[in-house]
């Protein structure tokens, strides 16, 4: 669990996906579904483990993402901006190639994460001070390639979940009341794939992954209130489900020249599932009911093109772009998740030292398109505005 | 080379992180309407009550003083407040009651423990701090201090007269008979709207009106004590109230009058009994059962001036395992204690009807046994009749000020609407907090149960805002209600 402590991150995809699974993909604006490039296939997509040429292939990386939120009040004219730690998602991938049908991988990678810090006595306070939410996934993997133009690959996720929340407590008594609540859980998912190579130039891929909810049983909340309040919000146990939302992702790669490399992929992701956010209470008074927070997620869309450009055999260029809807309504908002439609911008390079050992690093800006909204349940709305950067650099070696 | 083009990107990558995303700023601005100078004209609402009294604090935090500090943002003046001596946020210290009895000058009610008639200890208001045994100390609040006329210091923006009823604004003589305007008055037949005409005011808020109502519900329906301002007197003095305020081309805003069934002090002591067991049923069944005959015995005879449905409706009757309406006393009923003096005019309280905050009500409703064994007086209670009668008022008023306002041309803030709102069972959601009218844990009332918290004052504020905004095409900036503070515990 201390691991978990060291990778906050900030909302980048819709809701609080992460989507940074590899330098290389990340560098062509997150394509990888449907062409093979290196043990990161375990996560974009399983059925291609078994074309790597090496018996054994690694990958290891990490990116820093560098963002903040602005709001503003249109009634007031406040204007307050997120102070976010940096975070820090990042990869480990290696895969075995059994024989020429089969192989078998490992993934440890983190897709979900937030990590919003607001201050603690912002105009919003009631609804957040800050929140760090974090998952780690530990993916084993198999492929199998049926012949020379399909591929199958399956795996089992185990993810470990972890999430704090500070906000206040708008008691109607004393003016420093604040709650803290976290917990951590695990939860089991599984992920699958498909990958099709109709012709030498043009390959396809199809994967899915499942929903994954943390059901978290013995969370702890923590009180600090006036000492006239104590008895009406007592120190305690509770229970809360947060869902880490199924993707389906198709990609269509072609290889337009021996250098360049074109794709594009659409993702859908299933964040209807995400209706509430409830607190159980294992301790209830006349002032401490059960929580229920709608959020009213919509399903969402992410959409990605990219290209790769090989300019010798150890070095490659890429750039890419995608666009990213946001699953938040606009009666739903809240800036525990600050997230608008993001227009993502890509840069990415790696070089290859030997045969064996290769660095890859990659560049992503992301725009956070202006919206303005509010989260109706607690009448709290203005205009939204994130920027964020995100250098990254990760290393393979496969031999 | 590679090496090189990072070290580019990481730089600019740091600075551009430097920059956090940015807004234009919001265009506030005046609309159609001159703010220069500005005054508001009302009574203990607009003045800033709050608990009971009038103090700095209270007068920082009036809806005049909050709106008057939004309008300096779109071109507004100086606002002069008559405020009261002594350090603000001092507790006990300059404050001024609403109601000045026999001279003393008693300091605003504070949040603090408690301890009722059966020994139970529970936060509460009191007047003087817990763990204070001594008298009320009148001696620091001295008269000649607080009620200093003030007036060479004037003309004053904020004309909120605590206790002012329309009818009083335009009353010769009155500075004599409202210390809080003696204070302010020039000479002793100035008129407040005399004293609030002084500013040449751009802009006025008129808010006036609910004393003209309230002191006749906070006596329990009283009409000797304070009697309803008849609707044809209200209308002709508001009429003429405006025609003062607009003279000279002013624009403004006013608002109405809330009913009494969205104000806590009307609606925190419940009308009936909590639960009773059987026992207590049957006792208190066969203390009233002589009364329930006796109606009967009296309806029976020849020439009854009582009707065997009156009768019916007087019967007092207790059940087990179930909550039951408390006895009143109902001054309207037939009185028949001529014929019986035993059968005094009580009932059970109906559905609707209410009782005060008054102090001490509750001890005596807890020890006392009062409204099970003995009948809770009338002037605690506000019966159906009383009720129409007040309901009748705000009725007439609010359409009074509705077609004024139309007819002039000026904005109006519907208080009785949004007061409503607070008291339904959601309330209103501001920046995450939800204000109800429940008495303290609603957060949008002070401690006297009828004036705003500084929360509910800010909150005003903003429909106020809101409503100039709206007609004046102005966008005056509201407050952050969240950033204003609640009430705390007095040790």
């Amino acid at each position: 669990m201390t691991v978990m402590g060291l990778i906050p991150m900030l909302a980048l995809a819709g809701g609080y996906q992460v989507n940074l699974q590899g330098n290389k993909q990340t560098g062509m604006g997150h394509l990888g579904t449907s062409f093979y490039l290196g043990a990161s296939s375990t996560y974009f997509n399983p059925a291609m483990m078994g074309l790597d040429s090496n018996k054994f292939s690694f990958e290891v990386g990490g990116s820093a993402i560098l963002g903040s939120v602005t709001y503003q009040n249109q009634e007031t004219g406040i204007s307050e901006s997120t102070d976010n730690p940096v975070g820090t998602p990042f990869y480990f991938y290696g895969t075995y190639k059994i024989n020429e049908k089969l192989a078998a991988g490992i993934g440890v990678y983190t897709p979900f994460g937030n990590s919003v810090k607001w201050g603690d006595d912002w105009s919003g306070k009631n609804l957040i001070q800050d929140i760090s939410l974090r998952a780690i996934y530990i993916q084993p993997t198999l492929s199998y390639n049926i012949n020379d133009k399909i591929s199958l690959g399956a795996g089992m996720t185990y993810v470990l979940g972890s999430f704090e929340i500070n906000r206040a407590v708008p008691a109607p008594i004393g003016n420093n009341n604040s709650s803290n609540l976290q917990g951590s859980e695990t939860g089991i998912g599984f992920n699958a794939g498909i990958y099709l190579q109709p012709t030498e130039k043009l390959s396809i891929g199809l994967t899915y992954r499942s929903q994954v909810d943390i059901e978290l049983e013995d969370g702890d909340i923590d009180f600090t209130v006036d000492p006239a309040l104590q008895a009406a919000f007592p120190d305690g146990k509770f229970a809360a489900t947060l869902p880490l939302p199924a993707t389906t992702t198709l990609g269509i790669a072609y290889q337009a020249s021996e250098k360049l490399l074109l794709s594009v992929e659409g993702s859908f992701v299933g964040w209807s599932t995400y209706e509430s956010l409830d607190f159980d209470f294992e301790t209830n008074t006349s002032s401490l009911e059960d929580s229920k927070n709608p959020r009213n997620y919509e399903d969402a869309i992410i959409v990605r093109v990219g290209g790769q450009y090989m300019v010798n055999d150890a070095f490659a260029l890429r750039a890419g772009f995608y666009y990213d809807q946001s699953p938040v309504t606009d009666e739903f908002f809240n800036p525990e998740t600050p997230n608008s439609d993001n227009l993502g911008f890509t840069a990415g390079l790696s070089y290859n030292i030997n045969d064996n050992f290769g660095i890859d690093a990659s560049f992503l800006y992301i725009a956070g398109l202006e919206r303005e909204s509010e989260y109706q349940p607690s009448g709290f709305g203005g205009k939204y505005k994130g920027t964020v950067i995100i250098p990254g650099i990760g290393l393979n070696y496969k031999f | 080379m590679k090496t090189n083009k990072l070290l580019y990107i990481l730089p600019i990558a740091l600075g551009l992180v430097a920059c956090e995303p940015e807004f234009d700023d919001v265009d506030f601005n005046g609309g159609s309407a001159d703010f220069s100078t500005f005054v508001t004209v009302g009574n203990s609402l607009t003045a800033g009550v709050q608990s009971n009294a009038l103090s700095a604090d209270g007068q920082i935090n009036s809806i005049s003083n909050i709106i008057a500090q939004q309008l300096k943002i779109v071109g507004g003046g100086e606002f002069k407040q008559p405020i009261i001596p002594g350090e603000p946020g001092e507790k006990g210290a300059g404050v001024v009651n609403g109601l000045i009895q026999g001279g003393l000058l008693v300091p605003e009610l504070s949040l603090t423990y408690v301890t009722n008639c059966a020994n139970v200890t529970s936060l509460g208001p009191a007047i003087l701090p817990a763990g204070f045994t001594g008298p009320v100390p009148n001696a620091a609040y001295p008269a000649t201090e607080f009620l200093a006329n003030v007036a060479i210091d004037g003309p004053y923006n904020n004309m909120g007269i605590s206790g002012a009823r329309l009818v009083d604004l335009n009353t010769p003589g009155y500075a004599t008979a409202n210390p809080h305007f003696g204070r302010l008055a020039a000479s002793p037949t100035e008129t407040v709207i005399e004293s609030a005409m002084k500013n040449n005011a751009t802009f006025f808020l008129l808010w006036i009106g609910n004393n003209d109502v309230l002191g006749y519900s906070t006596r329990g329906g009283d009409e000797g004590m304070a009697p309803i301002t008849s609707s044809a007197q209200f209308s002709t003095e508001y009429a003429r109230v405006l025609d003062s305020l607009t003279k000279n081309g002013a624009k403004g805003v006013v608002a109405n009058i809330p009913n009494v069934t969205s104000i806590p002090y009307f609606t925190t002591i419940p009308t009936g009994t909590d639960a009773i067991d059987d026992a207590t049923a049957a006792l208190l069944n066969a203390a009233y059962g002589a009364y329930n005959a006796g109606l009967d015995q009296v309806v029976a005879a020849p020439g009854s001036p009582l009707t065997q449905a009156e009768a019916d409706s007087r019967k007092i009757t207790f059940t087990g395992g179930q909550i039951n309406p408390f006895v009143v006393i109902d001054p309207t009923l037939t009185d028949i204690t001529s014929i019986n003096p035993a059968l005094i005019n009580m009932r059970q309280s109906k559905p609707g009807e209410l009782l005060i905050l008054a102090p001490g009500l509750t001890d005596s409703l807890t020890c006392a046994q009062w409204g099970t064994a003995k009948p809770i007086p009338g002037n605690f209670h506000i019966n159906t009749s009383e009720l129409t009668k007040i309901n009748d008022a705000v009725d007439a008023y609010n359409a009074t000020i509705k077609s004024e306002a139309n007819a002039r041309g000026l904005a109006m803030f519907d208080a009785n609407a949004r007061l409503k709102q607070l008291a339904s069972k959601d309330g209103i959601n501001i920046s995450g907090i939800n204000f109800t009218s429940t008495f303290v844990s609603g957060g949008a009332f002070s401690l006297d149960g009828v004036h705003p918290s500084t929360r509910g004052y800010a909150i005003i504020a903003n429909d106020f805002i809101k409503a100039i905004n709206a007609k004046y095409a102005a966008n005056i900036p509201q407050v952050d209600v969240a950033a204003y503070p609640a009430i705390e515990v007095s040790q």
